[in-house]
């Protein structure tokens, strides 16, 4: 019985990538932003995050990433505690645009590999087939402020991706960016993300975006955000944003609007 | 076919040139006032031969680049280390902020006896007035580092150091670029000014020696001899900025050092200012200890002096002239940058045409202005406001320019939207947006006009506050010629620190 518990408790780590146990922030003393939460993300998935505005969605990304100490609780990436420093084989694309404007494009996505001391050589194709990937062919030489701000945001993804993580966190990447672009680059990123097998913890607004990227979403009650729902969506590995014309496309955005109406009415009071 | 800013701008100032070449050769300007371009640069041709020219040049290049680099790199350090502990910023913003309004020629007495009458107190007059330019522009470029960016270096499990240089020094690299940029103009003013006020050598000397001996056309090769080499300079800079690849956004930039600080007690801030005020005294006290009575009072013995000084008919006399100065000067700054910038900012074309001639302007040493108002303007009353206003009046129109430049497009489709006149958009939408950088403007012309005001009594009056000082450099009257800076710095530092509260203030909306 115990060697049955042993191995199922061992299987359950091996299928959990992140664990969030009873976590909570308060910021100065004073404003209770997060939690308790609970979550854990399966290796490989897609799992998204989504809550009205001010509910702790980046506080949590934050946390997870160990960019934040949270006031209680505890996180695990891969078994091992994540306490203020961002754990090895994580990486993280931010809102903000985070290229570096004085280094070209090619520069900035080998700009990890190059810290890391991988061989030039392979830091070359890895760039090259970034760049291709990414549809940035032709502006390898080019400098961030020569690129439109979907260019910029694909050239942050790329010096994420090319670093190969297992733990993906994206704080409303395609935030600045027109519907069309962001479901275009919501494809390319579920392609990396089928690509690379990475675990992907996305935080959005965008309800769209959730139910095509996710396979799992977690709506977040306004603040102190604590997960009032999560929703599985069922989606093939396989998908693209030719989903959005599935009816049940439809269904599960309706859905998440219904559970988040209120919350976000309390929010705005 | 519509030609290039660039190309007109040139044909502007090739056009100005033969213009003044036509004024200079019919005679409408006299010759003992301006010499003909064409002239001028005989003249230096025929300068650039004689051994004793290439003596004093060498000297001054020399000097400017010690100084340019002390200042730069002391600088850097010293701004890196007030961005670190913000009380300490917090506490010495105003001195900083008012730095530039200080008769900084004061401390030429000071320097000579510390280090002797030679090359090093001038390299220490360069610096001096350089090192303030240098810090302001490096807490500005740190103040402006995205935080995404240093978030960043930590999702890359990079250490302090690899993301202070690899992250951090990068991103503030333009405005470090500004601030060399500056530091070769101050150290220029300051290393050629020095010389022209107090030296026996250099090319500050010898403008000073031509002058003095109605050589105008020799005065103005050299002054030539200066322009060139401050743009050499600047342009070497410039070509190592953009090879670095580290190029501003924004083509020109006048720092303001300003940071948004939190609210904290009153309490605390006036315990910092008071620890300022004591390390100030000390500092002084030691010097004083350091150099002896000849080359530095005491600060007993400066109150002492003080409060015979500041009793007395001819010492308010004199105060109230400097005021009546600085005040006609800060209105012709004030108004007349206000409007030029918005001028310029508004007419795109005119700004794209003008706006780099501004910039050229706020690099170049105004010091080899001085003798030409002079020529101009005489001593006197005018020729000191005309220093003053010459002065503020650059970087409150580039301020003004850059404010209205970067008004929200939006805004001005929003007064469209509510069908609002040209007057109400102004008074509505212009006024109250770029008002904080007004504020700034006002705050920086300030110092400046007050700085311009000070050399001018000093070198070009037989009135003011200025002149006093000028007469206890003279005269060796050491605790006069102190009381009176430390008053200067006392009035600029109390109105820039008011300036800055409001600066602060405004900017925080």
């Amino acid at each position: 019985m115990n060697t049955k518990l042993a191995s199922y408790q061992q299987a359950r780590e091996e299928a959990v990538a992140v664990s969030v146990d009873a976590v909570k922030h308060v910021y100065l003393d004073t404003v209770h932003a997060l939690g308790p939460i609970d979550l854990d993300l399966r290796k490989g998935e897609f799992f998204t995050t989504i809550g009205p505005s001010g509910c702790g969605k980046t506080t949590l990304m934050d946390i997870v990433a160990g960019l934040i100490v949270p006031t209680e609780g505890e996180v695990t990436f891969e078994g091992k505690q994540v306490r203020g420093e961002v754990p090895e084989g994580v990486g993280i694309v931010f809102q903000d645009d985070a290229s570096f404007p004085w280094l070209s494009v090619r520069d900035n996505i080998a700009f990890g590999l190059r810290r890391k001391g991988v061989d030039p050589a392979e830091i070359k194709r890895k760039v090259e087939f970034a760049i291709e990937f990414m549809g940035l062919k032709g502006f390898g030489d080019a400098r961030p402020s020569q690129l439109s701000g979907g260019m910029r945001q694909r050239v942050c993804i790329a010096r994420t991706f090319v670093m190969e993580p297992r733990l993906i966190l994206l704080d409303e990447p395609f935030g600045a960016l027109d519907q069309q672009t962001r479901f275009l680059m919501g494809d390319e990123l579920l392609r990396l993300w089928r690509e690379t097998g990475a675990t992907v913890l996305l935080i959005t607004h965008s309800l769209d975006e959730a139910t095509l990227l996710s396979d799992r979403i977690g709506i977040m009650s306004s603040r102190p955000g604590t997960f009032i729902e999560i929703v599985e969506t069922g989606w093939p590995v396989e998908r693209d944003s030719h989903i959005v014309s599935d009816p049940e496309f439809a269904k599960v955005t309706t859905h998440l609007w219904e559970s988040l109406r209120d919350e976000s009415m309390k929010a705005m009071k | 076919m519509k030609m290039s800013s660039t190309a007109i701008r040139t044909t502007l100032l090739v056009s100005a040139v033969l213009l003044l070449e036509l004024l200079c050769q019919i005679g409408a300007i006299s010759p003992l006032q301006l010499t003909a371009p064409s002239r001028m640069a005989t003249t230096l041709v025929e300068l650039m031969g004689e051994a004793r020219f290439w003596d004093h040049a060498f000297k001054t290049i020399r000097n400017i680049c010690i100084a340019i680099v002390l200042a730069t790199v002391l600088g850097f350090l010293i701004g890196l280390l007030l961005y670190r502990v913000p009380r300490l910023r917090r506490a010495t913003e105003p001195i900083i902020a008012s730095y530039y309004a200080l008769p900084f020629f004061v401390l030429y007495p000071l320097a000579i006896v510390i280090v002797g009458m030679n090359d090093v107190s001038i390299i220490i007059m360069g610096f001096a007035y350089a090192l303030v330019a240098m810090i302001t522009n490096t807490l500005s470029g740190l103040d402006r580092i995205p935080p995404v960016l240093s978030k960043t270096g930590r999702s890359f499990r990079m250490g302090r150091l690899q993301t202070a240089v690899l992250i951090q020094l990068p991103a503030a690299a333009p405005y470090l670029f500004t601030g060399v940029k500056l530091v070769l103009g101050y150290g220029m003013a300051g290393v050629i000014g020095s010389e022209f006020i107090l030296s026996t050598s250099g090319i500050g000397y010898s403008i000073a020696f031509a002058y003095e001996g109605f050589e105008s056309e020799r005065m103005y090769g050299l002054l030539l001899f200066v322009i060139l080499l401050v743009t050499i300079l600047l342009t070497g800079v410039h070509a190592f900025e953009k090879r670095s690849q580290f190029v501003a956004s924004a083509s020109w930039n006048v720092s303001t050092a300003r940071k948004i600080m939190s609210d904290e007690s009153l309490k605390a801030r006036i315990s910092e200012v008071v620890m300022v005020l004591v390390v100030i005294l000390l500092v002084w006290q030691g010097f004083h200890y350091l150099v002896g009575r000849e080359a530095l009072t005491s600060p007993l013995q400066t109150w002492e002096r003080a409060q015979v000084l500041f009793v007395t008919e001819e010492f308010w006399e004199n105060a109230l002239e400097t005021l009546r100065a600085l005040g006609v000067a800060l209105v012709i700054a004030i108004f007349g940058g206000g409007a030029l910038g918005m001028i310029l900012g508004f007419n795109k074309r005119a700004g794209e045409i003008f706006a780099p001639m501004f910039v050229a302007l706020q690099s170049t040493p105004k010091v080899t202005l001085y003798p030409v108002m002079l020529l101009f303007f005489g001593l006197g009353f005018a020729a000191k406001v005309a220093f003053g206003a010459i002065h503020g009046i650059i970087p409150m129109t580039l301020i003004t320019y850059n404010a209205t430049r970067s008004i929200n497009p939006t805004l001005v489709r929003t007064a469209k939207g509510m069908r609002l006149n040209m007057l109400q958009t102004f008074l509505t939408i212009f006024v109250p947006a770029t008002i904080p950088e007004l504020v700034t403007a006002v705050r920086l012309s300030f110092s400046i006009t007050f700085l311009g005001v000070m050399i001018g009594e000093m070198f070009a009056s037989v009135r003011g506050l200025g002149h006093l000082i000028m007469g206890g450099i003279e005269l060796n009257d050491v605790s006069m010629m102190i009381s009176i800076t430390v008053l200067i710095a006392i009035f600029a530092i109390g109105i820039n620190g008011l300036l800055l509260s409001l600066d602060n203030r405004l900017h925080r909306r």
